[in-house]
């Protein structure tokens, strides 16, 4: 939801009304993001909060108003990458067991519209999370921002600042290793199957 | 099975489905202005403490300036006179005794 650029303007020049007006205009947008990039709801306010701490210490930074978004979400970016990195620092045996979720979304895939959509849902997140969790943090933040989030090309360009062509090797990358890590579980799950 | 890219992008589409945006609590804003006065004030403090530090750094380069200068004073006023002038002027009694003595060892050798 985009914010006009007086409203801007006015937080900028250190009108904190405006500034919550700004934070309650992307606060969803933002909050949604956030949660699609860590997978952790518990911890979806916390970063949410980091980002706009850090979008109202930066805002005198803020060149002009028309650059505003690509700039809330290279910070809503750094914010996740930051909180993805202390993550992996301290692994968590988190991830429950893959074949099991795999069994359930394939169950519900499939169309057993018997299922609840809600352990569809769950099985569908633990199943990405799960993938994502195997890729590199930039890499798992740029492929949901671009297949998740739906940002184009041109907006993620704005966003990391480097070029097009730069950004499709990346997302080429970044889902290579995302079927990969897929296959690999895939791989593992069958054996595990065979040995039983 | 492998996974195809069509089914990547569906997975990754019920992905956006399965996790719908999400509102923040009641205390979201509340907090958040906590957070944002936090930091405002440890900025505070960083500078008051930067200008602490500056200022002291300041001072003990004032002072070590003016302790360098004050004993460049007093040796220009120790040497006054060249090595040649000091040599020349140098009448000690050590002196004079260590030229007899070269003196009377000469005669000696003579004899």
């Amino acid at each position: 939801m985009p914010v006009d650029f007086e409203l801007i303007d006015r937080a900028r020049k250190g009108d904190d009304a405006a500034f919550q007006q700004i934070v309650q205009s992307y606060r969803k947008r933002i909050l949604g993001t956030i949660a699609r990039l860590i997978g952790r709801p518990e911890d979806v306010e916390d970063v949410g909060q980091e980002v706009f701490v850090r979008l109202y210490l930066s805002l005198d930074q803020l060149r002009t108003p028309d650059v505003f978004e690509p700039w809330l979400y290279r910070l809503t970016v750094n914010a996740a990458y930051d909180y993805l990195r202390r993550q992996r620092r301290r692994p968590e045996s988190r991830l429950a067991d893959l074949s099991e979720q795999q069994v359930v979304m394939a169950d519900a895939a499939a169309g057993a519209k018997a299922r609840e959509t809600e352990v569809y849902r769950s099985g569908v997140r633990d199943l990405v999370q799960s993938l994502l969790g195997q890729i590199s943090e930039a890499d798992r933040i740029l492929l949901t921002l671009k297949e998740v989030e739906g940002l184009s090309l041109k907006e993620l360009e704005a966003v990391y600042g480097v070029s097009e062509k730069v950004l499709k090797v990346r997302l080429f990358r970044a889902r290579q290793r995302v079927l990969k890590a897929y296959n690999a579980t895939e791989e593992a799950r069958a054996k595990g199957a065979a040995t039983q | 099975m492998d996974l195809s890219d069509e089914a990547l992008d569906r997975l990754l589409q019920a992905y956006r489905e399965a996790v719908p945006d999400v509102e923040g609590g009641a205390d979201f804003m509340p907090g958040l202005w906590r957070k944002i006065d936090a930091r405002r004030k440890f900025s505070v403090r960083l500078r008051f403490w930067a200008q602490i530090t500056a200022s002291a750094a300041a001072v003990v380069c004032l002072l070590f300036l003016g302790l360098g200068n004050l004993p460049l004073d007093d040796r220009q006023s120790f040497y006054t006179h060249t090595y040649v002038d000091v040599l020349a002027e140098d009448d000690t009694p050590e002196t004079q005794l260590y030229a007899e003595v070269v003196h009377v060892q000469n005669q000696g050798g003579q004899r």
